[in-house]
């Protein structure tokens, strides 16, 4: 415990920062080698779009007014799916003790695995959005990076948490089933903002009337960015 | 009133719960202390022989 | 010490809580006049509103628990938050299932998407969560420091998405549009208490319970070491 405290001391925010970025590489090493993560999600993100254009049919409908919720409902189910197994690859080989137990801080640890998830979460959303704008016939009015803006906003909220209750499901075995039941309820201001936001882009181009939603997002993101590693410390402690 | 059958059964539905808790709660100590005045018995037993 | 602290706590509670639920019956049945829009079903106000706020006493007991156990590592801080949750859920569920009745009713409808519903609502969500995630890891060390994370996450979102949900769909229109008598708020100061009394007692009893059963556990660990 002692020399632990001291490492922190003499090995400030690069030390932290390395580690964290050694961690985020070994990940994205792993998955171009056998796409754990990315690759269910892809495939989960694909079957629900064909799911919705079958269930809503949307050359005959209009869709507008449901679109946000949709494209949100399956960027939220695709990335509880990757987030799940973000721990995977640690608990069947056992690595995350040893990982746990290497000359770093924790808080490393967390911030790897987060960027990571913004990484592989992002890929997803980032593909599985214009896809379903094609597929329902919806078009965005203003510049694409409000929109892009949106998801990262959320993105980051999403995997900040996520990463914090994975490490908790992992260890129960069960992170599959698990995970969504937790992270859903959890990230239900994300979703409610990230619908509005869109609903406000689909409608008049603009973040004017929603100005309000944006800080809230920031204000998510930026609690669970200070939360998580505090609490994750806790999660993977070795007892 | 037929608005009486809500009041009814918002108050019915509340005591059937408070009500199946505390018997649950009881049953459970009851048999728990059961259990522990036999474990007693027998520890005591055990020790009598022993000596 | 504790044993006995307990005993005496529930020994006082007990009498006091069937006393003051038996006063609640009254004052709201019998003190508190009919109310004049709604007639009779507005009585259920004075068991649901108690039974929603001590849902959140609840779950405040469950953050102090989880807090207390990652700070002190003591069991009985995890047993603590553990009792909360369960007595929290079931009161939320209650408080929900006796609402229900209410807005049938008065507003023509079970469930609407009011913010203090929808938010109820993902507590109770929240807090079923942290039941399965205790009941899908061993007792133990682990499970204890794992649902004490949980249980601060939870409560840290709670605020937030009470918020977001107040935002997304705005204040409902239909709070506050009650006259409401001298003998009314007496009613419902009294079901508050009797309510609450309620809580704590059943909450001391179930922690009664946790001790016996390490008692019964001591018990069983002398017998394997006479015997073996």
């Amino acid at each position: 415990m002692k020399a632990d405290h001291l490492r922190r001391v003499d090995g400030g925010s690069m030390r932290l920062f390395a580690a964290a970025w050694a961690i985020l590489l070994k990940d994205i090493r792993n998955e171009a080698r056998a796409p754990k993560v990315v690759a269910p999600m892809f495939l989960f993100a694909f079957i629900v779009l064909l799911v919705f254009v079958f269930a809503i049919d949307p050359l005959n409908m209009d869709v507008l007014p449901v679109f946000p919720g949709i494209l949100w409902t399956g960027v939220f189910f695709a990335g509880a799916i990757g987030m799940a197994r973000m721990f995977s690859g640690e608990m069947s080989r056992g690595s995350l003790q040893g990982l746990v137990a290497a000359p770093i801080d924790r808080a490393a640890i967390y911030f790897g695995k987060f960027g990571g998830g913004l990484v592989f979460v992002g890929l997803t959303a980032g593909t599985m959005t214009p896809l379903l704008f094609l597929f329902f016939r919806q078009n965005i009015t203003g510049p694409w990076w409000q929109l892009a803006s949106v998801l990262l906003l959320v993105n980051v909220g999403f995997v900040a948490v996520g990463t914090l209750v994975a490490a908790i499901t992992a260890q129960t075995g069960q992170s599959e089933v698990l995970l969504p039941i937790l992270l859903f309820p959890l990230s239900i201001p994300l979703v409610l903002g990230a619908v509005e936001l869109t609903a406000g882009l689909l409608e008049n181009g603009s973040f004017a009337d929603n100005a309000h939603w944006i800080w809230l997002l920031a204000f998510y993101d930026l609690l669970f960015i200070v939360l998580g590693p505090l609490l994750f410390d806790y999660v993977v402690e070795v007892s | 009133m037929n608005n009486m059958f809500y009041l009814a059964a918002a108050y019915g539905l509340f005591w059937l719960g408070i009500f199946a808790y505390t018997l649950k709660i009881q049953r459970d100590h009851r048999r728990l202390e059961q259990q522990i005045a036999t474990l007693e018995a027998v520890v005591d037993d055990l020790r009598n022989e022993k000596e | 010490m504790e044993a006995r602290l307990l005993r005496s706590l529930s020994q006082i509670l007990g009498p006091l809580a069937l006393v003051g639920m038996l006063a609640a019956m009254y004052a709201a049945f019998i003190h508190a006049p009919r109310e004049a829009t709604m007639g009779d079903v507005y009585r259920i106000f004075f068991i649901h509103v108690p039974t929603a706020i001590n849902a959140y006493l609840a779950f405040g007991l469950v953050f102090v628990g989880s807090v207390l156990y990652l700070f002190r590592r003591k069991f009985r801080w995890d047993t603590l938050a553990e009792i909360a949750a369960q007595q929290g859920v079931l009161f939320t569920t209650l408080a929900m299932v006796t609402g229900s009745f209410w807005a049938r009713p008065v507003w023509n409808t079970w469930w609407t998407g009011d913010p203090q519903l929808t938010t109820t609502l993902i507590m109770w969500f929240m807090y079923v969560g942290y039941l399965i995630v205790r009941g899908a890891l061993q007792p133990g060390e682990q499970r204890a420091r794992l649902a004490a994370v949980f249980g601060i996450v939870a409560v840290v979102t709670l605020p937030l998405a009470h918020f977001a949900v107040e935002l997304w769909r705005g204040l409902h229109p239909g709070r506050g549009g009650m006259d409401i008598t001298v003998e009314m708020r007496q009613a419902l100061m009294i079901s508050m208490l009797a309510v609450t009394l309620l809580n704590g007692y059943l909450l001391v009893k179930r922690l009664q319970f946790a001790q016996l059963r390490r008692r019964a556990e001591m018990l069983r660990e002398q017998l394997r070491q006479i015997r073996g």
